[in-house]
């Protein structure tokens, strides 16, 4: 009786071992297999990301993951992939989970601030972003938080958020290296957006020093010198850029407009009282022109303020302020009443160029 | 129980019945594991030779895999080894209420080579229910090794159905829940302690190897609002028809394919594997298991038409499967089921109701608690089987009222349960643990004679003699029919006062409560009784 326990007990013994035994062994095959299926639609899943074609790409990352649950790479993988193919809710599920096991990582925190944004979600839009910049990025950091950042302006500027486009624009200055002129010239132009020309300019002329040779970062700063009532220094800007590249049609246009504004413009800086004067009548006298040659029909009102326009240009010409000013707001009234009479020519572009300025603010002296 | 046995080893120690019982569960549990661990690596390793990864894109494969599959370990069943036909559950139930607590080991070999096959393979089908049964089984062969008298033997096998259950679904308390719910209805201490034994050395095993996360990663979410739960109801009560209507027509179609001729029994399976690969081409989501796809819903992959095509696709699968005798369980393609009903739901909540509705996956893990509840109609398995196969306890309230509806719906247009309705077509006659559950107790306060409490204390003072055992009205009339002893009658007394006597109880009443001696059943407390104080 005792024999027969004792042998049962060893009996059930061996078996309990043998079942362990063929479980370890049948583990280590499935393991093996497991993760050999795993790495295989892993690899070709990152392959066809590659090459652009996110449908395959998915279904292979889809497949990596329900084969290796915790293969962070897969999971990476599919997310953004289904972020690129705007799949927004399901690459949200996964980046959550991606982003509970590394709140640090800087594609998948952009890539989270990008479904905020499609959301609607700024406040969560703005943390993303942030962690994005500060976070973790493979191979090149720099160049990741750069993109980001100018990522994160777009969002911002699309808010209309002033302040904060000229807070991050600032930094983006800061962090971006020297040479790289293609985003020195975004940035001048987010400045610009901003309404802070002065940074805008300053940031493109550094840019200029360091590429003496870039045409157009040349045209880019001529057009911010333009818009900012420099325009002299945009005609030498323009002048630098076509020494370099005198094929480049448009800049000569462009020069040949800068050339008529800076004749025209009676506000130009250190300009004296009589020069002002004589320009404004010159102003007045050359959008009349344009209307003479307009063969349009043009309303009753138009054609009041041009008759107004004809009677003081057949006056003698003052040279007092009141009457630089009078003829300054009549050539603005008679440039605005008749838009259906300006083309495209260089004298055309000229008078807008410096008549819109006439009612805006001047631009601080340089 | 107290009979004390010496182990065969001189430096063993003594022990009793009840701690061998217990280390035998252990043992069980272990056993069970091992089994169960390997049989998920088998069937996985089948689905990758048989169909590729990812499933449904070798096109040949997924339209003669399940055939083939499907029908070989039909075979093995229909023709070899008859007792691992059917529902897991039933077959051990039968085990215990009717063949003493017997399941033959070949059994536990016949289900792990023939649902491997048949699953792995892609058959709409699930692990878990053979899991239970292989369980069972190796139980039932321990029991007899060890020469468990025949009362521990009936015990023993849904102890080892526990760790079944709980290796298969990483899930030690819904394996507890589930066996006491639908096999032993029992709360028993030491029936208790003995299930939670194996199915906790089961866990342990089955973590050890396939690691401890839950049966499905659930992105983190939160409940918007209280409104929703009027949505999670809404998936309760579809939950609740879709169940009761899925369990009578599987229940239709497999007793027509039973009246069947031999030959034809013989290529059901076959016929219904084709069915299975030929959906497949279409939609691969709903071959074998489909957990991965429950983890797609989960992550929001599907719209939410394709996740009602998918909930309807699954059923048609699952119940020609099922129904053509193909061996698997019903557990897996249960959840997928309510998953896609439930994700379904939660999407179209989303377009109509935005500003007050939770993520799909919120939806997803409801569904799958409440069709679970409507099939198998297991209240609390249910909701504690979502608990623990997400790791989310935010989902508890959903849960709790999705479940109930559903639960409530499909009891009120089903009589039968799925699990009796398979019994009934296998011609067995099993307890139903749900009419157990919901049968009232009579107590001794629906038999009881109350008495004046003048002429109550005056009868009591009168008696000579040692004192009298005493009942109390709360006690059921089982108590008291074991306190009788030789007498006729006994006072029957306040708990708060127990020299206060509220009423007699005499042997004839209980007889009567009990129909016996001309008297009608009674189920409801008597009209013409007055309550009386606790």
């Amino acid at each position: 009786m005792i024999h027969r326990s004792r042998r049962l007990l060893v009996l059930v013994g061996a078996s309990l071992a043998v079942l362990c035994g063929a479980t370890v062994l049948l583990a280590s095959v499935y393991h093996a297999t497991r993760a050999d299926r795993a790495q295989d639609h892993l690899a070709r899943g990152e392959a066809l990301a590659r090459g652009d074609e996110l449908v395959r790409a998915v279904e292979e990352y889809r497949t990596a993951l329900s084969l290796e649950r915790d293969s962070v790479e897969a999971e990476r993988g599919l997310a953004l992939a289904l972020l690129s193919l705007g799949r927004l809710s399901e690459a949200e599920s996964y980046l959550s989970d991606l982003l509970q096991r590394d709140p640090t990582d800087g594609p998948l925190n952009r890539g989270m601030a990008r479904i905020h944004v499609a959301r609607g979600r700024d406040a969560e839009a703005r943390v993303a972003y942030q962690r994005s910049i500060y976070g973790q990025w493979p191979g090149d950091p720099l160049a990741g938080r750069i993109d980001t950042r100018f990522e994160l302006l777009q969002y911002l500027a699309r808010l209309d958020a002033r302040e904060e486009v000229l807070a991050e624009s600032l930094r983006l200055k800061a962090e971006l290296p020297p040479g790289q002129t293609a985003a020195q010239r975004r940035v001048a132009d987010l400045l610009l957006n901003a309404e802070a020309p002065e940074l805008a300019i300053e940031t493109l002329r550094a840019a200029a020093i360091a590429a003496p040779r870039d045409v157009e970062l040349l045209a880019h700063l001529a057009e911010a010198e333009a818009a900012t009532n420099r325009s002299r220094d945009a005609r030498m800007t323009l002048r630098r850029a076509l020494q370099i590249d005198p094929a480049r049609r448009d800049l000569r246009e462009r020069l040949a407009v800068m050339d008529r504004v800076v004749a025209l413009d009676p506000g130009l800086p250190r300009l004296g009282l009589a020069a002002r004067a004589r320009r404004a009548r010159q102003l007045l006298a050359a959008v009349f022109e344009q209307t003479r040659a307009c063969g349009k029909e043009l309303p009753s009102e138009m054609m009041a303020v041009r008759d107004e326009a004809a009677l003081r240009l057949r006056r003698r010409a003052r040279t007092d302020a009141e009457a630089a000013d009078q003829e300054l707001a009549l050539a603005a009234r008679l440039w605005s009443a008749s838009p259906v009479c300006y083309g495209s020519t260089p004298e055309a572009r000229a008078l807008a160029h410096v008549l819109q300025r006439v009612e805006a603010p001047q631009a601080p002296q340089p | 129980m107290n009979r004390r046995i010496v182990l065969p080893l001189p430096w063993t120690p003594r022990v009793s019945d009840t701690q061998r019982f217990l280390l035998l569960s252990i043992c069980i549990g272990l056993f069970a594991g091992l089994l169960v661990v390997c049989f998920h690596f088998a069937i996985d390793l089948v689905s990758w030779s048989a169909l590729g990864t990812p499933i449904g894109r070798n096109r040949l494969a997924t339209v003669l895999a399940p055939v083939l599959g499907g029908g070989f370990a039909a075979m093995l069943v229909l023709l070899v080894f008859q007792d691992a036909a059917g529902s897991g559950l039933t077959h051990t139930k039968a085990a215990v209420y009717i063949s003493d607590g017997y399941v033959p080991f070949r059994t536990v070999v016949a289900k792990f080579v023939a649902c491997a096959t048949s699953i792995g393979s892609g058959n709409s089908l699930g692990p878990e229910d053979p899991a239970l049964q292989m369980g069972a089984g190796v139980a039932s062969w321990l029991g007899r090794a060890f020469a468990l008298p025949k009362e521990h033997l009936r015990l023993i096998v849904p102890v080892g159905a526990a760790a079944g259950i709980a290796a298969a679904f990483n899930t030690p308390i819904t394996a507890v829940l589930f066996v006491i719910e639908e096999v032993i209805a029992s709360w028993n201490a030491s029936v208790l302690g003995s299930i939670v034994l194996s199915a906790v050395s089961a866990v342990v095993v089955s973590r050890w190897f396939l690691g401890d996360e839950p049966l499905f990663r659930v992105p983190a979410f939160e409940l918007t609002h209280p409104s929703e739960l009027a949505v999670y109801a809404l998936v309760g009560l579809v939950g609740g028809l879709v169940g009761t209507m899925f369990v009578r027509s599987l229940g239709v179609l497999r007793g027509r394919l039973a009246d069947s001729s031999r030959a034809a029994r013989l290529l059901q399976p076959f016929a219904a594997g084709a069915a299975v690969g030929l959906m497949g081409l279409l939609l691969p989501q709903i071959m074998g298991a489909g957990y991965g796809s429950v983890d797609g819903a989960l992550h929001d992959e599907f719209s939410w038409q394709l996740m009602l095509v998918l909930a309807i696709a699954k059923m048609a699968a699952t119940a020609v499967c099922f129904a053509a005798g193909t061996p698997g369980g019903m557990f897996a393609p249960t959840l997928f089921t309510g998953a896609m009903i439930g994700g379904g739901i939660g999407a179209l909540a989303q377009l109509y109701w935005p500003v007050a509705t939770s993520p799909p996956s919120a939806y997803v893990l409801v569904g799958m608690g409440a069709f679970f509840a409507a099939v198998f109609r297991a209240p609390m398995t249910s909701v504690f089987m979502v608990f623990e196969v997400s790791a989310s306890y935010v989902i508890i309230l959903p849960v709790m009222v999705a479940n109930l509806v559903a639960y409530l719906v499909a009891r009120k247009l089903s009589p039968l349960t799925f699990f009796e309705m398979v019994a009934a077509q296998d011609g067995l006659q099993l307890p139903s643990q749900e009419r157990q559950r919901e049968s009232r107790m009579l107590r001794v306060e629906d038999a009881m004679t109350v008495l004046p409490d003048a002429a109550a204390v005056a009868s009591i003072g009168d008696e000579a003699g040692p004192p009298a055992p005493v009942l109390h009205p709360d006690q059921s009339l089982d108590t008291a029919l074991h306190t009788f002893g030789s007498r006729r009658e006994l006072a029957v007394v306040s708990r708060r006062d127990v020299s206060r006597v509220l009423g007699v109880l005499r042997l004839d009443d209980v007889l009567r409560a009990y129909g016996v001696r001309g008297g009608s059943p009674s189920l409801m407390a008597p009209a013409s009784r007055d309550q009386p104080d606790r």
